[in-house]
């Protein structure tokens, strides 16, 4: 039944699209590169223009958009079907805020230039930290409503506690720099942020695809799922699996390329109705999805400003529609 | 052979006593009735008995092993479990739906012995008919014949159901109700909570009549539902058809 699933469902297309629009990513620039030739210098260690353009600049920034983007999507699926709310998202919920105002501590203090792995860490730990008290103020079975507002009161604390850390910062250029770490964006990586991000990126969707079956059995309930041994409670149960795979994906992501909203909201909604509304048959195509989505969104911001507007700005622009159509989906099938 | 038994089933809730020394066994073959009035504890026992609610005192064992020492795919496969309102997600195909059910067999079983206790399950409950709709659009009696055959595809050698005709019309009550018998009869345990009078005692090979949180009768159905019982335990009156009981007037 699940491997049914990811072989007809979007998956196969989705793939072929994030290879078309990776490629096109790779040799598209405001200089046109030959890629066979660079990906042969680059391999070769022949430090060629073209190998410098595609190993420093165009293949950081896409791995980033693959792998961010299809942490986002993936715990936005997981997310939405653990709570069995459609708001829920990692942005919506204050995840990706908590591990924001982690990575822009460790910014602030300076530790980020003296210790390699404070950023990731502490976003990691941001994350973590957001993720917990969402539990602790909602409670595991929170209803949509209860959810969403415990989300938007973290979010807003996050928000608010950022604009201090804003504040405080001693020189107005410092503040650009966090500002504009903050808005989101995949430019200015390096191969070393890839490396950064990779290990909890991993780690955490490894736990959320693992968490597959359980998903599936809550669509029961919690008793159903429970007395078919798919849902365990306890230190490593359920839901730790779950916490922990959206902590460490998502902080680790948000601590290298800043928060980048809507993603998770967006994808598993386009998505659901073609894999038959079945969590664990979604989770691979938000994956290739969420990805899809940043290449395009990256795509969309070097088309329209160069190097002034942020990846977050653009699927903010797009998401916010989306959240509305929802919004109106939802009015009329309640009348 | 799978056995399950309660012993001495306590339960509390702060003060109050849910459940008091409750002894019951539970053999393959049996069609046992679990009743009795609104707030006896029936659905807490049956809590209880599928693992879900931790006794406060006495034990449950399966096949002379605690219960809650049995790791949760094990229990899922010797188990299963229906609610009495089940979750169903409006968006999912019936089939699906009943596929959930061989969750437990999910890392040793084939996806052939899948495929035939689904399809075996399907047809037992007769939902295949609508087996691509979707569960939101379903009828209630739909829904439960669909929850029902979610549970049944499991093929554990132990159902527990919780008022699982209660949402039907009466053909479709009749047909679960016969269903149920022919699974017991086939040599599964089945243990239902109801509080149909009429169906539980021509259908139930045993029954147990629990009030106020203990077990005040239990044995076959006509020497559990006795004019005393239904005065003393329901405070009503009843007529008779055949084996089935009819309540007629309350007792003052």
């Amino acid at each position: 039944m699940r491997t049914r699933g990811i072989l007809s469902g979007p998956t196969p297309w989705l793939v072929l699209a994030v290879v078309l629009c990776g490629g096109a990513a790779l040799a598209h620039g405001d200089v046109s590169l030959h890629v066979g030739q660079a990906v042969a210098d680059l391999w070769a260690g022949r430090r060629s223009a073209g190998a410098i353009i595609l190993g420093e600049l165009r293949l950081p920034r896409l791995l980033l958009a693959v792998f961010v983007g299809g942490t986002l999507g993936v715990s936005g699926a997981v997310l939405q079907a653990y709570f069995r709310n459609p708001l829920a998202d990692s942005g919506v919920l204050g995840i990706s805020g908590g591990g924001a105002l982690g990575a822009v501590l460790v910014y602030y203090t300076g530790l980020s230039a003296r210790v390699p792995l404070a950023m990731p860490g502490a976003g990691l730990l941001g994350a973590l930290g957001a993720t917990a008290s969402l539990l602790a103020l909602s409670g595991v079975r929170a209803g949509p409503g209860l959810l969403v507002l415990a989300g938007a009161a973290l979010s807003s604390l996050f928000a608010s506690l950022l604009a201090l850390t804003l504040n405080l910062v001693p020189s107005p250029y410092a503040a650009y720099e966090v500002m504009h770490w903050l808005m989101g964006s995949l430019t200015d990586r390096t191969l070393h942020d890839v490396a950064i991000a990779a290990p909890g990126i991993a780690l955490g969707l490894a736990l959320l695809f693992a968490s597959g079956p359980a998903l599936d059995a809550l669509t029961l309930g919690d008793e159903v799922a429970t007395s078919m041994g798919a849902v365990r409670s306890g230190p490593f149960g359920t839901q730790t699996r779950i916490v922990l795979g959206v902590a460490l994906s998502v902080g680790s992501a948000v601590a290298v390329t800043g928060t980048i909203g809507f993603v998770g909201l967006m994808v598993p909604h386009l998505l659901r109705a073609q894999t038959g509304n079945v969590p664990s048959r979604l989770l691979v195509p938000s994956f290739f999805g969420g990805a899809l989505l940043l290449l395009i969104a990256d795509w969309l911001t070097r088309l329209i400003g160069g190097a002034t507007v942020q990846i977050g700005v653009v699927t903010a622009l797009v998401g916010a529609p989306v959240f509305l159509w929802q919004v109106l989906r939802l009015r009329r099938s309640a009348l | 052979m799978t056995m399950l038994r309660g012993i001495d089933i306590g339960v509390r809730s702060g003060t109050r006593a849910l459940l008091e020394q409750v002894t019951l066994d539970v053999a393959p073959g049996m069609l046992l009735g679990l009743i009795g009035p609104n707030g006896a504890g029936k659905t807490t026992l049956l809590r209880v008995l599928a693992g879900l609610l931790a006794p406060s005192a006495g034990q449950v064992l399966l096949d002379a092993r605690p219960l809650s020492s049995l790791p949760g795919d094990a229990r899922g496969r010797a188990i299963a479990y229906l609610p009495q309102s089940p979750e169903l997600a409006p968006g999912m195909a019936v089939a699906d739906i009943v596929a959930l059910g061989r969750l437990p067999h999910r890392s040793r079983g084939t996806h052939r012995e899948d495929a035939r206790a689904i399809e075996r399950a399907m047809a037992r409950t007769g939902v295949e008919p609508f087996a691509h709709r979707m569960a939101g659009l379903l009828s209630g009696g739909e829904r439960a014949r669909v929850a029902l055959a979610r549970a049944l595809a499991v093929e554990a050698p132990i159902l527990l159901a919780d008022e699982p005709a209660a949402a039907l019309d009466p053909a479709q009550a009749l047909g679960v109700m016969a269903l149920l018998r022919d699974l017991a009869d086939a040599g599964m345990a089945v243990v239902i909570v109801m509080h149909d009078l009429a169906l539980a005692p021509r259908f139930c090979t045993h029954l147990s009549l629990l009030h106020d949180g203990r077990l005040v009768a239990s044995g076959a159905p006509s020497a559990v539902l006795t004019d005393a019982a239904l005065h003393d335990v329901y405070g009503i009156t009843a007529r008779r058809v055949g084996e089935s009981v009819v309540p007629w007037s309350r007792v003052s």
